[in-house]
């Protein structure tokens, strides 16, 4: 899968090119992920192009947090509403940070 | 209004269900609108479908029906496969929010009005419902 990276404030920031985060795709989104974010503690991922997750991505999201270690932060910017929504039905929006993508952010 | 129909057979895999999703949405929109529950019954019929494919055994197709109208949203999967266990769903989510899995059929739980499965003809049959007025 190809993602691109790139650091603000500190943090990675990861952007992965695809649409839909389900089960075709998450274990590779995983693995991606996990390994740009090899070594960091606080990781964002740009999910604006990404218009459905269903519970297999939830599952890599949660993947990538517990391979960034104990105590660390992922960020989640510029997720739809749709994601948003799935991820309140879900109560990951207490294990996730939500945040608008870095260039929208003030 | 007119009655929206998709009829599809998938292969049994991540990749076509992925493309059934897509497929479902795109019919679903074309007879809705953009409505919040166009993206509730796309997410329960992929997480019924992603089920059948992670848990079923022996299954060689899906066969997805369903029909978009006035009434609502009706899907109907059906798969060759053993018979399946999923006849109940879930009344909470994991206890732990790191599971790596456990959320797919609490998802389906939420998302959409019905959900039945029989056994009919050697195969399993989902039967999921959403009932909501189209936006248009």
């Amino acid at each position: 899968m190809e993602v691109t990276a790139f650091r603000q404030d500190g943090m990675l920031t990861i952007k992965p090119s695809i649409g839909r985060l389900d089960a075709s795709v998450a274990q590779d989104f995983e693995e991606s992920c996990a390994r740009r974010a090899q070594g960091e503690s606080r990781l964002a991922i740009d999910m604006s192009s990404i218009v459905f997750v269903d519970s297999a991505g939830l599952g890599a999201l949660v993947s990538v947090l517990r391979s960034l270690g104990e105590g660390a932060r992922l960020r989640l910017v510029g997720a739809t509403r749709n994601v948003r929504t799935l991820l309140q039905l879900t109560r990951l929006d207490k294990v996730f940070e939500l945040g608008e993508p870095p260039q929208a952010a003030s | 209004m007119p009655q929206h129909r998709l009829r599809l057979v998938l292969a049994p895999t991540s990749e076509d269900v992925s493309r059934a999703g897509a497929a479902l949405r795109a019919m679903l929109d074309a007879c809705c609108g953009t409505g919040s529950h166009c993206h509730d019954i796309e997410l329960g019929v992929a997480e019924a479908l992603a089920n059948v494919v992670r848990h079923g055994s022996r299954r060689t197709f899906i066969a997805l029906r369903c029909t978009c109208g006035p009434a609502g949203v009706r899907v109907l999967a059906a798969d060759d496969g053993n018979p399946a266990d999923m006849t109940k769903l879930p009344a909470a989510l994991p206890a732990d929010p790191l599971a790596g899995s456990g959320r797919g059929l609490w998802i389906i739980a939420r998302t959409v009005d019905a959900f039945r499965y029989r056994r009919f003809r050697s195969l399993n049959v989902h039967c999921l419902e959403r009932r909501a007025a189209c936006a248009r």
